[in-house]
C-alpha cells in the first residue's frame, strides 16, 4: 500500500506539470504532447496484457479500430455522439476479445500461439474492413464536419484534446495501480511467470487471461474513439497496420514491461524523439529517422532487457553478459 | 470462368509457389526447434536478399537467379555473426525479450530499405519472368517451375543431411534433449550457430526464387515472417516434413483465394485457414498432440 501512495504522489505531480503545458507550448509541441500521451495510454493498456500477463497480443489494432470506426460510423450515419458510441464499441470489443481468447486457448504454446493467432486475426480484420464499402473501404470513414462541441467529442482546439487525453491517461494509471495491487493483477503475474505452478495452486489461467484481456480491450477501444476524433478519420492504414502496435510494444519494452510507469516513461520519451527525428533529418531523407529510432530500440533493449524501469532489480545487462561470454557456456534452461 | 483447366492451373501454380513458403518455414522450424528463438525479423532478412538481388541485377546485370551464388555465403555469414553476437547472449533470457529485439530489427531493416530504395513498390526482371511452359492444356509460368525444382532439390538435401549425416544427427539430438546431447560430447552451441546460419542462408535462396512473383516493398518483411510462422504451425511445430507440406497448402490456399475472391479480400484466405486450423487441429498436420 505504501507503494501505491508514492505512485499517487508521482502521478499528482506529473499531472500538475503537464496540465500547464497548453499555456506555454506552441501548437506543434502540443500536437506532439497529445500523441505522446495517446501512446502512453495505449502502451499502458497493452501492458496489462503484454507486461503483467505475458501474453504477446497483436489483437489491439482490432479494438482500436472498433472504437474509431464505431465513432465515425454512428456519427456519420445517425448523428450519435462518440461519447455514446463508445458504449456499443466497448461491448463489441469485449465480445471480440472473448472470441479471440477462446481461439487462442485451444493451442498450447503460450507466447507464440498468442502472437501468431492475434496477428493473423488483425490481418484478417484489416483486409475485411478494407473491402466493406459501408466502412469507406481503403479510404476510411471521416468524422462528420458538422459535429462540434465537447458533447460531440470535438472540443474545437488542440488544448481541448490535450485535456481529454491527459485525463484519460491519469485514469488509466489509476486503473493500472488498482490492477497491480488487486488479486487479479497478482494472478496475472503468477500466470505469466509460471502457468503450470499458478494452475497448481488453483489459479484459472484462462479466466485470468480473459479478464485481463477484457479490461485491456475496453480501455484500448476508448483510445480508438479518441484517435479517430483527433485525426478526423478512421482508416485501415492508420488503425489496422501492424506498425502502430509494433511501436506500442517497443515503447513498452523500452520503458519496462509489467511495470506501472514503464509504458508511460517509454512513450513520453520516445514519441517526441521520433517526432524530432521525423521533423529534422527524416524530412529530407525519409527512412533515416526510422533507422535511428530502430537502433535506439535495439540498443536500449540490449542494454536494459527489462526496460528503463525494470521489474527485476540489480540484474546484469545483456551487454555485460555478452562481454563476459557467459552466454556461450552450454546450457539450455529457458523460462 | 470456372473452367476446370483454369482451376487446375491455379491450384498447380499455388502448389509450386508453396514450395518457397516451405523453404522459409524449414529455416524457422530449424531455428525454433533448436533454440526456441522466435525471430520476427526472419522475413525481413528474406526481403534484404530480394533487394540485394535487385541491386546486383540493376548495377551489374547479374540475373537474380545467379545472385544466389553470392547470397548464400553472405547470408550464412550474416546469420553466423547475428547468432554469435546477439542471439547467443539471449539464450538465457525470456522469450519476450527476443521477440522485442527482433521486432526492433524489423523496424531497422524496413527503415534502411526505405532510405536506400524509397518506399515505392519495385519489380525485378529475371530471364524467366515472362516465359511459360505448356503441359497439354495447362500453362505454367517458368519461374514457378524453377522455384519448385530448386526447393525440392534443397529439401531433399536438407532431409538427407538431417537423417544421414553426423551433423544431422547432432541437430536431432540437440532438438530432443540439449543437455543429454551436450553430455554425449555434442557441441550444442556450435550446432545451434550453424543451424541458425543455414536458416538465414536459405533465405538467400528463397528471396530470388520469389522475385518473379512478388513486388518488393520495404514493409513486406513482417508479412513474410507471419506467413512463415503460419506454415510452421500448420505443418506442426517442429516437424520438418510438416514445414514443406504446410508451405504447399498455404500456396494453394493463396492461389485459390486470389482466384475466387475480390482483390481486397483475397489475402484473408491463408490467415483464415490458419485460424480454422487452430480451432480444429491445434497441433498441426504432423504435430504430436
Amino acid at each position: 500500500m505504501r507503494r501505491a501512495s508514492s505512485d499517487l504522489l508521482i502521478l499528482a505531480a506529473g499531472t500538475i506539470v503537464l496540465a500547464c503545458l497548453p499555456a506555454i507550448a506552441s501548437p506543434y509541441w502540443l500536437h506532439v504532447a497529445i500523441q505522446a500521451l495517446l501512446f502512453a495510454y495505449l502502451c499502458s493498456a497493452w501492458n496489462l496484457v503484454g507486461g503483467f500477463n505475458g501474453a504477446l497480443s497483436f489483437a489491439h489494432p482490432i479494438y482500436l479500430s472498433i472504437g474509431g470506426y464505431m465513432a465515425a460510423y454512428l456519427g456519420a450515419e445517425y448523428h450519435i455522439s462518440p461519447w455514446i458510441g463508445l458504449l456499443p464499441a466497448i461491448v463489441l470489443s469485449m465480445v471480440v476479445c472473448v472470441c479471440i481468447e477462446l481461439i487462442v486457448t485451444r493451442f498450447k504454446l503460450p507466447v507464440l500461439s498468442y502472437a501468431l493467432a492475434t496477428m493473423a486475426l488483425s490481418n484478417i480484420a484489416r483486409f475485411v474492413v478494407r473491402s466493406i464499402p459501408a466502412l469507406g473501404g481503403v479510404a476510411g470513414l471521416a468524422v462528420p464536419l458538422n459535429a462540434k462541441g465537447w458533447t460531440q467529442f470535438q472540443p474545437g482546439s488542440k488544448s481541448g484534446f490535450f485535456y481529454i487525453i491527459l485525463i484519460a491517461t491519469v485514469a488509466i494509471v489509476l486503473i493500472v495501480i488498482w490492477f497491480r495491487d488487486s488479486k487479479l493483477g497478482l494472478q496475472a503475474r503468477a500466470v505469466r511467470d509460471n502457468e503450470r505452478a499458478a494452475e497448481a495452486i488453483g489459479v484459472k489461467a484462462v479466466m485470468v487471461r480473459m479478464k485481463t484481456g477484457l479490461l485491456s480491450a475496453a480501455l484500448t477501444t476508448f483510445a480508438g474513439v479518441f484517435y479517430c476524433e483527433f485525426i478526423y478519420i478512421a482508416d485501415p492504414i492508420t488503425f489496422l497496420s501492424p506498425m502502430l502496435f509494433i511501436e506500442v510494444i517497443l515503447f513498452t519494452a523500452v520503458g519496462g514491461m509489467g511495470t506501472l510507469w514503464g509504458p508511460v516513461v517509454g512513450a513520453l520519451l520516445l514519441t517526441p524523439t521520433g517526432e524530432i527525428l521525423r521533423g529534422s533529418i527524416g524530412a529530407t531523407n525519409p527512412g533515416v529517422d526510422g533507422l535511428i529510432y530502430g537502433i535506439i530500440f535495439v540498443v536500449i533493449i540490449l542494454l536494459m532487457p527489462h526496460g528503463i524501469i525494470s521489474r527485476h532489480r540489480g540484474e546484469r545487462s545483456l551487454l555485460r553478459r555478452f562481454f563476459s561470454m557467459e552466454a556461450l557456456r552450454p546450457s539450455s534452461s529457458r523460462r | 470462368m470456372n473452367d476446370p483447366i483454369i482451376l487446375l492451373q491455379t491450384g498447380i501454380s499455388g502448389l509450386l509457389f508453396g514450395s518457397v513458403y516451405g523453404l522459409i518455414a524449414f529455416g524457422l522450424t530449424l531455428v525454433f526447434a533448436l533454440t526456441r528463438l522466435l525471430n520476427f525479423a526472419h522475413g525481413s532478412f528474406m526481403l534484404l536478399a530480394m533487394y540485394g538481388s535487385m541491386v546486383l541485377s540493376q548495377r551489374f546485370g547479374i540475373d537474380p537467379y545467379l545472385s544466389v551464388l553470392i547470397h548464400v555465403p553472405v547470408f550464412f555469414g550474416i546469420g553466423y555473426l547475428l547468432y554469435r553476437w546477439i542471439f547467443a547472449g539471449l539464450m538465457e533470457s525470456e522469450l519476450i525479450v527476443v521477440v522485442q529485439l527482433t521486432l526492433g530489427f524489423v523496424f531497422i531493416i524496413q527503415s534502411a530499405l526505405q532510405l536506400t530504395f524509397t518506399a515505392d513498390p519495385q519489380t525485378v526482371r529475371t530471364f524467366a519472368t515472362n516465359s511459360r511452359l505448356a503441359f497439354g492444356d495447362i500453362v505454367i509460368r517458368t519461374p514457378l517451375i524453377i522455384a519448385l525444382v530448386t526447393a525440392a532439390v534443397l529439401a531433399a538435401a536438407l532431409f538427407w543431411m538431417l537423417q544421414r549425416t553426423d551433423f544431422g544427427r547432432f541437430i536431432r539430438a540437440s532438438v530432443q534433449d540439449p543437455v543429454a546431447a551436450a553430455l554425449m560430447g555434442i557441441d550444442v552451441n556450435r550446432v545451434r550457430i550453424l543451424a541458425f546460419s543455414i536458416a538465414i542462408a536459405l533465405l538467400g535462396i528463397a528471396g530470388p526464387l520469389a522475385i518473379p512473383m512478388w513486388v518488393l516493398e520495404p514493409a513486406a518483411g513482417m508479412e513474410i515472417t507471419l506467413f512463415g510462422f503460419i506454415v510452421v504451425v500448420l505443418g506442426g511445430m517442429g516437424s520438418f516434413v510438416g514445414a514443406f507440406v504446410g508451405g504447399l497448402i498455404v500456396g494453394v490456399a493463396e492461389a485459390y483465394g486470389n482466384f475466387f475472391l475480390p482483390g481486397t479480400l483475397a489475402p484473408v484466405v491463408p490467415y483464415a485457414l490458419f485460424i480454422l486450423m487452430l480451432l480444429f487441429r491445434p497441433s498441426g498436420l504432423f504435430g504430436e498432440a
